[in-house]
């Protein structure tokens, strides 16, 4: 017999744990909304020509958002253009304060972008730009040049922003390059943008003019410093590790031992037959029996101070001489003893060729202490 | 049972012939009589639960009746070989409960399409039951089996277990008073009030009657469900299952522990008898790790997929057992040293006791066990940075490729570390500051964290890898669940699939769920079987 599916019976899906991934449109389309809607409502209402209360609120409103959406506007985008900056930064900035300057870049971008279209709304109601000067450039009668900055930038904040927004969509492949691209557009549209505020509407005050000269230099110098540290970065940026110097290669040798690699090379040829007189090993007397370090030791068997292999100078034949016991501060290469003549691992099993001299380096010798 | 592939109504009727009637009181003494006790895992006594549920049922507080088929262990199989080939034995001892204690509803909790259409076939092939069943879907993962997560789901509410432990039979299915078990418990009371206590008794231990399902997977011939009565040794079971050479064996399932070969193939089959060597019964899941495998490789994709598997609602768990994974998979790729051994022995132990669930216990034993049973492999891997074997994947751990995964472009990385505050859980930075990412499929409760962190790399190089679309073929049950064990490839067609103890070998009541009776001539053709090909246990000592 066979067992055959049935489609009638009813079977209900329960207990399915939901996670919300529309959070971030949701936001970003009730702040348009808000944005939009808000000038419009209030001129409405102010033109609507009631003597009430509330045409009064509203007409204050709709002068209030006229005369200052724009100038929030820059601020905010030039702040965005701040924050975003500095998130980039490495020199400075600890990971933590980067996430904080990331978020406060994103926060500043919204509200840059709440504001223009705020801005824009309010323009094309009071009758001091046409709807087809907010999308096509250059057409506007007045003040030509300034207008036309001021959509050209528009346009390309948008893109921008769609573009951030997106910005998962963009990881993988060679695409982050062209979100990069994309993303760099930001630097030709704020400096428009400023140009836009200050010369295409109300003449502005002498300070605001320095401070926003000032924002762009900050911001230019910011760039370069960034530029210079993209290549000198670890990995600096895709196809830059070409571009860099070849950083200087610290062999294990230069941080092991000052011994030019020529001596430890003839010792190896020619084996030390162990001196007539023991040298005094500068160590052993003086160690205390407490600190004496058993191969597993007390902090567990890896937990001594990590002992590289010197490794062989790779334009010499390789002649065994990194095979040697390695040579901690102060200790002799050849140790006296009769395994080490005959058997060239012998310093394998032998404890205190492996394990450091703890006090060989740092402690002065005991006999200085005595006087 | 093994003729069929699933036994419909008539079928079953044949088999096992009506359902007595029985009153809360007698089906109490019955179950106390045999020291009945819950299939889950848990192994709480069944008795004692319906006594609860009785006293706590009012006039106005009807009780429920809750047949948890959630078998969200991976290694598992036994609750779905029972609900998609013998879905009325189930619901007999669903009703049989229901009727006992004036339950006005039993609910039916699964978690795959399978055992859905079975059972939902099965409700609606009576009129009766399709009154009183509902079969309710949940979604597939480790904890949503949890009762008080199954509840949770039941009552409309995501399935994740309640802070703090609520039972089932003080409020459970819309607050009523809920006995609520595991589907082989319910198919344990069928054949035990079929039985009564004496009948029941006639196989198995003297302190554990009656018979269990185990279902043994790993590095066998092939995922097998066998019913055995208790106190058959492991071994036997094991050789029966056709299971290679062992490294060792994992009893209890992904909760349970690590024995050594030379233990766990002399353990009788039973709770007391796994317990005395050091493990446990679980949910009957025992799993072989052949010879051919890294063990510390296994354990740490297992304990990976353990940590991915939690909630997230409780931070020991939800910190904890990603750090245990960490510390293993350091471990496993030979860059962990006794720093990261210690360091897994700590959290492990640390997290033991502090969830709202089971979870963090069950892993802790799992690891512990591990290191303990695995003390040489690991000696091995920290020493000479591997075993020289591949973790060959032994271990089921689910559908891995449903879920989306981190991955990193190393070419762009550039090591600013930002993704590791964002999603500590998932990554870590190496000591030059670049990270390390657990390899996990992403759960639902780090999904935000992780697409944070995609959102806010400075580099663009962090990328959440689209799931991959689940493939539809759909297995058909005794694909699913081989129930039957595949016996020798020769002559012998009647093959043997249960053993039994000598004093109910020639009886002729049937103490199975599986419902063949076992012949002492069956046990014979499997010791023959077994002599003639050497058996396995004398392969390990060649």
């Amino acid at each position: 017999m066979r067992f055959r599916y049935s489609r009638s019976a009813p079977v209900a899906e329960l207990g399915q744990i939901g996670v919300s991934s529309r959070k971030r449109v949701v936001l970003i389309l009730s702040v348009a909304a808000v944005s939009l809607l808000l000038p419009g409502l209030a001129v409405e209402t102010a033109s609507a020509g009631g003597t009430g209360e509330l045409s009064r609120i509203a007409a204050a409103v709709a002068k209030f958002l006229l005369f200052y959406s724009g100038v929030f506007a820059l601020i905010a985008l030039s702040a965005a253009v701040a924050a975003g900056l500095l998130a980039t930064d490495r020199i400075i900035m600890t990971p933590d304060a980067r996430i904080r300057a990331q978020a406060l870049h994103r926060a500043m971008s919204l509200t840059g972008m709440a504001a223009l279209a705020n801005h824009i709304m309010l323009e094309i109601l009071a009758s001091r730009a046409g709807i087809i000067d907010s999308f096509i450039p250059f057409l506007s009668a007045r003040n030509t040049l300034f207008m036309g900055l001021g959509t050209v930038s528009w346009e390309l904040f948008i893109v921008i922003i769609l573009t951030g927004v997106l910005r998962r969509r963009f990881t993988g492949g060679t695409r982050p390059v062209l979100w990069r691209w994309l993303h760099l557009a930001a630097y030709a549209a704020w400096p428009m943008a400023v140009l836009h505020g200050l010369l295409a509407g109300r003449s502005a005050k002498p300070y605001i003019n320095w401070s926003y000269g000032a924002c762009l230099a900050a911001a230019a110098l910011a760039l370069t410093a960034r530029y210079v540290m993209l290549h000198r970065g670890r990995n600096a940026a895709p196809g830059g590790l070409a571009d860099r110097a070849p950083a200087p290669f610290l062999s294990p040798p230069t941080l092991l031992s000052s011994r030019p690699a020529a001596l430890a090379r003839s010792d190896s040829l020619r084996p030390t037959p162990p001196p007539a007189v023991a040298p005094p090993a500068p160590s052993a007397a003086a160690r205390p029996a407490a600190q004496h370090v058993s191969w597993r030791g007390p902090q567990g068997p890896h937990s001594g101070p990590l002992r590289a292999l010197p490794s062989p100078d790779p334009d010499e034949a390789w002649d065994g001489a990194w095979l040697r016991p390695p040579r901690w501060a102060g200790a002799p290469w050849s140790r006296p003893g009769p395994a080490q003549a005959d058997d060239q691992d012998a310093w394998m099993y032998d404890q205190d060729a492996w394990m450091p001299d703890p006090d060989a380096s740092t402690a002065p010798p005991a006999a200085g202490w005595e006087q | 049972m093994d003729r069929y592939e699933r036994l419909d109504l008539a079928a079953h009727r044949i088999v096992f012939g009506p359902i007595p009637q029985l009153s809360a009181t007698a089906l109490i003494e019955m179950c106390e009589h045999v020291e009945l006790r819950g299939r889950g895992g848990a192994a709480f006594p069944v008795g004692r639960k319906l006594r609860a549920v009785v006293d706590r049922t009012t006039e106005r507080r009807r009780a429920a009746v809750v047949v948890n088929g959630t078998e969200s262990e991976p290694g598992s199989a036994k609750d779905t070989a029972l609900l998609a080939r013998s879905p009325y034995l189930v619901l007999d001892g669903a009703v049989l409960v229901a009727r006992a204690l004036q339950a006005t509803d039993i609910v039916v909790a699964v978690t795959g399409d399978l055992q859905a259409e079975s059972v939902a076939d099965a409700v609606a092939s009576d009129a009766a039951l399709s009154r009183l069943v509902r079969v309710v879907r949940v979604p597939d993962r480790f904890v949503s089996g949890e009762g008080g997560a199954l509840i949770n789901a039941i009552n409309g509410q995501p399935a994740l277990p309640p802070g703090t432990k609520v039972l089932p039979s003080d409020s459970g299915v819309r607050g009523r008073p809920t006995m609520l078990s595991n589907a082989e418990t319910f198919a344990q009371l069928a054949v035990l009030a079929r039985l009564g206590p004496a009948g029941y008794s006639s196989t198995g231990l003297e302190s554990e009657p009656g018979t269990v399902l185990l279902t043994v997977g790993g590095s066998v011939a092939e995922t097998t469900v066998v019913e055995t009565p208790t106190g058959v040794p492991l071994g036997h079971v094991l050789d029966i299952c056709r299971a290679e050479p062992a490294r060792a064996v994992l009893v209890g399932g992904y909760h349970g522990m690590w024995i050594s070969p030379e233990v766990a193939y002399d353990l009788p089959v039973s709770r007391g008898g796994l317990a005395a060597g050091g493990g446990t019964l679980g949910a009957g899941v025992v799993l072989v790790l052949g010879m051919n495998t890294c063990p510390l490789g296994e354990v740490s994709r297992v304990a990976a997929y353990m940590a991915s598997q939690s909630s997230g609602q409780c931070g020991p768990c939800a910190r904890g057992l990603p750090a245990v994974a960490r510390s293993l998979a350091m471990l496993a790729a030979g860059s962990g040293g006794a720093h990261e051994l210690e360091a897994a022995r700590r959290t492990a132990a640390g997290v033991r006791g502090r969830g709202a669930c089971a979870h963090p216990n069950g892993t802790a034993n799992f690891v512990g066990s591990a290191l303990d049973v695995f003390a040489d492999d690991v000696a091995e891997h920290m020493f000479r940075g591997t075993c020289g074997e591949r973790a060959a994947g032994i271990m089921p751990l689910g559908d891995a490729a449903a879920d989306a995964r981190l991955q990193v472009d190393w070419a762009r990385c550039d090591g600013h570390g930002l993704c590791s505050r964002l999603a500590p859980e998932l990554i870590k930075l190496d000591a030059d500051g670049y990270p390390e990412i657990l390899d996990v499929a992403v759960p639902f409760w780090l999904s935000r964290h992780a697409a944070q962190a995609v959102d806010m790399c400075p580099a663009l190089a962090l990328t959440l890898t689209k799931p991959a679309t689940p493939s539809a073929a759909r297995p058909t049950p005794a694909r699913a669940v081989p129930l039957a064990i595949t016996g020798p490839a020769g002559p012998p067609q009647r093959r043997p699939r249960q053993l039994t103890d000598r004093n109910t070998a020639d009886r002729g009541e049937l103490p199975t769920l599986t419902g063949r009776a076992m012949r002492r001539a069956d046990l014979d053709t499997a010791s023959a079987w077994l002599s003639e090909i050497g058996g396995y246990r004398r392969a390990i000592e060649d």
